[in-house]
């Protein structure tokens, strides 16, 4: 399986940036090429890959279960250099799961485009097979959540 | 918050066209804008030069270190199950862990129609997958698929038996849905110069290992798959 080899780094970073730990991140990117393999199918292309990596990330990161020792194997240096915000704000991987707890599975994976991998809504557009508009409303939605979270924290720190 | 916010000259170049870059998938119009934008940009160069940086993906020896599910929900386990035996008048007992149900190759689960149990191992080496390999060397990464009748939920231990004893690559499994080719969590290798065999236990309840550790052998009866070394 040549993309194995070939795409594999490739998406172990890409794992990496999204669950903060090599350890997880291997285990999806070995997952995605077992599921390959058990299906039959030898080879893929990366966007294809990309996106199957970024739904069993998603499916790890709506596991309460997981949460935990997530962020307490986080290391921060693998998400490397943060190039696209949501307003001002960072998202982390904390205010990631709070708002992901919000949102549908499509809004999700476009927080994650967006906010992890820098793509562009056209680059979204054609990786989730929909309409710049409706990758727009996502990321809308996206905004409005990520906003709500953020007035809650300030709240709270207020009071 | 993670990371560090880091600016951009303009629209930073997403993750997924500076990967396809790093391994020329681009079509020379983009690639050409792609390092135009490189130039100018000395955050976004930074993340190529990452991009660029391909060590040999390799399936990972370590075991999952992460704690079964069921393991951490064996409490809730407990106080639901006691609470539907009081409700039906009957004291509960606590089942023994040898009580745990073994699946042998050849036998159906039971409880569930149809089909047998059987264990596949895929080898990974230098990057070239082989279903069904019966032979290993020093480099070898292996991951375990198991057929089990669909509908059923089982739980899992792989162990490696060769003339030094019995060993498990891998950490105690949480129960997995039954299907065709269920790939089991983790990756782990086969060393030595004697033949070897690859097991899977399944059984309907938590499998515990032998208390006296790895050399121990395990109870019931396994999936096996023999290998030998190359010479």
């Amino acid at each position: 399986m040549q993309s194995l080899a070939r795409y594999g780094p490739a998406l172990c970073r890409k794992a990496c940036r999204l669950l903060g730990n090599a350890a997880d991140a291997e285990d999806v990117v070995q997952g995605v090429f077992a599921a390959l393999l058990q299906r039959g199918r030898v080879e893929a292309d990366l966007p294809y890959l990309f996106r199957a990596v970024t739904s069993r990330c998603l499916n790890l990161l709506r596991d309460r279960g997981n949460r935990r020792r997530l962020l307490d194997r986080e290391e921060p240096a693998l998400r490397g250099p943060v190039r696209t915000r949501c307003d001002d704000e960072v998202i982390g991987m904390d205010l990631m799961l709070k708002a992901i707890d919000r949102l549908d599975a499509a809004c999700a994976e476009a927080l994650v485009y967006r906010y992890f991998d820098d793509l562009t809504q056209d680059e979204i557009a054609e990786l989730q097979d929909v309409t710049r508009k409706t990758v727009a409303a996502r990321l809308g939605r996206v905004h409005d959540v990520v906003a709500a979270l953020m007035a809650d924290g300030a709240a709270e720190g207020a009071s | 918050m993670t990371g560090q916010a880091a600016g951009c000259v303009g629209q930073p170049l997403s993750w997924l066209l500076l990967e396809r870059h790093a391994l020329g998938d681009l079509p020379e119009p983009e690639a050409t804008r792609v390092r135009a934008h490189l130039a100018a940009c000395p955050v976004c160069a930074a993340c190529a030069a990452e991009a660029a940086h391909s060590p040999p993906f390799v399936l990972t020896a370590t075991a999952p270190t992460r704690k079964p599910w069921w393991r951490r929900y064996a409490a809730a386990w407990a106080t639901t199950t006691a609470l539907a035996c009081a409700a039906a008048g009957f004291l509960l007992l606590a089942r023994s862990p040898d009580h745990a149900k073994p699946i042998a190759a050849g036998q159906a689960l039971s409880g569930v129609k149809g089909g047998d149990a059987a264990l596949e191992l895929v080898r990974a080496r230098d990057g070239a997958i082989a279903h069904g390999a019966d032979t290993f060397g020093p480099g070898d990464r292996w991951k375990a698929l198991v057929t089990c009748p669909a509908g059923g939920v089982v739980f899992w231990d792989l162990f490696v038996r060769d003339q030094s004893g019995t060993h498990y690559p891998l950490a105690p499994g949480g129960p997995i849905s039954c299907g065709n080719h269920v790939v089991l969590p983790g990756a782990f290798r086969v060393a030595g110069s004697d033949p070897a065999q690859v097991c899977v236990r399944l059984a309907t309840d938590p499998l515990p290992r032998p208390p006296s550790g790895r050399d121990a052998a395990p109870l019931g009866h396994p999936l096996c798959v023999s290998l030998r070394p190359e010479r």
